[in-house]
């Protein structure tokens, strides 16, 4: 589904946020991204759904080179930004509408998987109203709900549970659980390591925009938990 | 003081391109500073020329009815109601509802030294405007009255508190305004309204001036509202007082500047929290209507959120389509009250007899000024990669952006072109040029604007008016804009139509290529551009 090939990006003035990274995400994957503050996790995110671009390397989406499909690949991803600044002049539901229209999804199936999403987040009632009024955690329920509105093959999330309360945090994991149980697969980027440990399949570690472990989750951590290997790796020089 | 000046500092360093210029220092973004200031200089210059013809020619009329020394309280005047009513529309979103609001008011920093810098940089940018009036005002006086050095002296000084009451008026009557409309199911389209009706107002006044500039009349009129402004209003006195080397006045003037502002401010600071979230509050409302649902495109989706963008924002409908106001209040102007009576109002000699050959110009330039696209990639701020990510081409994306000027810009040329048509039964031909004129200036203006962003674009701003009123994109497609119209309309004028025949199909032909040429741009070095962001 995913395919990240010697993937490197330099910003100007010199720093190399990622350097060489390689991993793949297979359909119906929970595909855990960790690293530390700093370490290219976002930058890394934003080239691969096309919000940066990069230097050297290639993303396949689907089969689908990026660079040389832009508009295909990204018809098969739906990505959330870790601060979801959407657009405040909007009300909810014209931005939903907006995404759907993007994406192309049809008037019925618009219809029923919005009222599916937001039901379930439980933010059907403050659809009507401007973006400008919500909460930094509205906005995060908005931002999901308008990427299962198009029914992704990958959703690429950037620390997804910052701001949701515990039952939406509960909810956003049933959702991907029903998501990649559908064939699709998942990669996201977390500070919250219990979380990885048990909702992914499979998990990367980056260091300083190297990859410094990736694989099944049980082959990564071995007998430790994912917290004791991440300080491992990350403070070993 | 210390932490004001801090709090001022940061907005200066946030400034459109002014810190990574201090701190990159490149030799090649010193060179974009240096072109970008060498534009606004031009543009600066321009201004400041047409302000102190205003002065020349008031000067002019006083000076034989021995009232020369009302010059400098009148030229203060019109500066006053000048700043007053941009201060109107500025004001809230500068003071009350800009984005970093959060983070600074959780500074160990007292809300009136909060409220206080962000009123002293609303100040600042005033007085640069104020500068553009009543400077040439009191050079003009100064070369005409060769007054003594207490006339400079107290110039000097008031000079620094004259914006002080009309921004103060300014953003009470502007936070008067919002938290009235606030109230309302429809506050924005409440906000907008009265915002183009207040410009609207300040064009026609300033119609009405240059109208009465020309007669014989003028002089004595100006005297008596002179007068009347001195008597009825304090501060209008104590300035002329002050500049007549009344040293208590000049004491008292300062003061009734000064004292007002500072409580203002202070008072305002004591429920700035409460005040910015009445201002911010929105009405909550449980349903959405079920059209809401309805399938579009992805191009006219693209296009939906562009013109929902631009009718989001009163201040960007005011920047964006003042040029389409002045088209629409020359139309009206031209129509109520004919074309002898429009030359005199636009102080452009002879255009009557011109008008069928110039018309088409005018009107363009007052398309070329309306440039929405000149700030609406920077206008998606941090909200960039999300557009980024989506699934349609650069190219589209783009394109969305540019038409909503070039749609603004077409409606606004069909509805004043069909009217003149009617109402002046133009020749076919000048009918053509009449309508194609103006729409080719409004494309210009349209793609020109958009590349200017794409070179120079800003997404870390706090407060929109730095991105819609003080960006160097909008000021470079101005400049554009003027360069463009303003030649073939003098020239258009300068001809007796007879020998003006070739210059419309020449003019449309150069900007049809101008056009082409801007297309290109935009689809190759435009879309390459976008992608790199």
């Amino acid at each position: 589904m995913l395919e990240i090939s010697h993937l490197t990006k330099t910003y100007p003035g010199g720093k190399t946020a990622v350097r060489d990274l390689s991993l793949k995400v297979e359909d119906g994957d929970i595909f855990g991204f960790i690293g530390h503050n700093g370490a290219g996790k976002t930058t890394a995110i934003k080239c691969l759904v096309g919000a940066q671009s990069y230097d050297a390397g290639q993303i396949l989406i689907d089969g689908i080179d990026l660079a040389q499909e832009p508009v295909a690949a990204k018809g098969r991803l739906a990505y959330i930004p870790d601060n979801p600044d959407l657009y405040d002049h909007l009300t909810g539901i014209q931005y939903l509408t907006f995404i759907a229209d993007i994406f192309a999804v049809s008037q019925a199936d618009r219809g029923r998987r919005i009222d599916e999403a937001a039901g379930a987040l439980e933010l059907e009632e403050a659809l009507g109203s401007p973006i400008s009024s919500y909460s930094h955690g509205m906005k995060q329920k908005l931002a999901l709900i308008s990427a299962f509105v198009h029914a992704p093959r990958l959703l690429v999330l950037d620390e997804p549970f910052v701001g949701l309360d515990p039952k939406a945090s509960h909810t956003l994991k049933e959702m991907m659980q029903q998501l990649t149980g559908r064939g699709s697969a998942i990669f996201f980027s977390t500070h919250v390591l219990e979380v990885a440990e048990k909702l992914c399949n499979k998990v990367a570690i980056i260091k300083n925009g190297q990859l410094v472990a990736s694989g099944p989750t049980g082959q990564v951590t071995g007998d430790q938990s994912l917290e004791d290997v991440f300080m491992e790796l990350i403070d070993h020089e | 003081m210390n932490k004001l000046l801090l709090l001022l500092r940061v907005q200066f360093l946030n400034l459109p391109g002014l810190n990574p210029r201090l701190y990159r220092g490149s030799p090649r973004a010193q060179r974009k500073a240096v072109l970008a200031a060498l534009g606004a200089c031009f543009v600066l210059a321009a201004l400041l020329g047409t302000s102190a013809m205003y002065s020349v020619m008031l000067a002019y009329a006083l000076k034989p009815l021995g009232a020369l020394d009302q010059l400098p309280v009148l030229m203060m005047f019109v500066a006053s109601i000048v700043v007053l009513i941009t201060a109107v529309y500025k004001s809230v979103n500068l003071l009350f509802t800009f984005r970093d609001y959060d983070t600074l008011a959780a500074l160990p920093v007292p809300a009136f030294v909060l409220l206080g810098s962000r009123f002293l940089m609303l100040y600042l940018s005033n007085l640069g405007f104020m500068a553009l009036i009543l400077a040439p005002a009191l050079a003009v006086y100064g070369v005409m009255a060769a007054p003594g050095a207490g006339f400079w002296a107290a110039a000097a000084v008031s000079f620094f508190f004259v914006p002080l009451l009309p921004v103060l008026a300014g953003t009470l009557l502007g936070l008067v305004i919002s938290l009235a409309a606030s109230r309302f199911r429809h506050s924005n389209a409440l906000t907008i309204l009265f915002s183009l009706a207040a410009f609207a107002l300040l064009m026609v006044g300033i119609m009405g001036l240059n109208a009465s500039m020309s007669s014989d009349t003028f002089g004595p009129a100006a005297q008596i509202a002179a007068g009347a402004i001195t008597r009825a209003v304090l501060p209008a006195h104590l300035y002329q007082q002050a500049l007549a080397g009344l040293g208590w006045s000049l004491a008292l003037f300062v003061l009734v500047s000064a004292i007002p502002s500072g409580l203002a401010v202070w008072l305002l600071g004591r429920h700035f929290g409460a005040l910015r979230s009445l201002l911010m509050a929105r009405r909550i409302r449980s349903e959405y209507r079920p059209g809401a649902l309805k399938a579009r495109s992805p191009a006219m989706a693209l296009f939906g959120k562009e013109m929902r963008r631009f009718f989001s924002s009163a201040l960007y409908v005011l920047n964006g389509g003042a040029g389409l106001l002045l088209m629409t209040l020359t139309t009206i102007a031209l129509v109520a009250t004919g074309a002898d009576q429009l030359e005199i109002i636009l102080e452009i000699p002879g255009f009557s007899s011109v008008l069928l050959t110039a018309l088409p110009f005018l009107l363009g330039l007052m398309n070329a000024m309306t440039a929405p696209s000149a700030c609406a990639l920077s206008l998606e701020g941090k909200s960039l990669p999300i557009l980024k990510s989506l699934p349609v081409s650069s190219r589209a994306v783009l394109l969305s952006k540019a038409s909503v000027t070039a749609v603004l810009t077409s409606g606004a040329t069909v509805v004043n072109a069909l009217v003149l048509t009617i109402a002046l039964r133009p020749a076919p031909l000048e009918a053509l040029w009449l309508w194609v004129l103006p729409l080719l200036y409004g494309l210009v203006s349209a793609q020109a604007g958009l590349l200017f962003d794409l070179r120079l674009p800003n997404f870390s701003w706090t407060s929109e008016v730095t991105v819609i009123k003080q960006s160097i994109p909008v000021l470079l497609t101005m400049l554009v804009a003027f360069a463009l119209s303003i030649p073939p309309l003098i020239i258009s004028m300068r001809l007796p139509p007879s020998q003006a025949v070739w210059l419309p199909p020449s003019a449309a032909l150069a900007l049809a290529a101008v056009n082409l040429l801007l297309y290109r741009l935009l689809v190759t070095w435009g879309v390459r551009a976008y992608e790199r962001l």
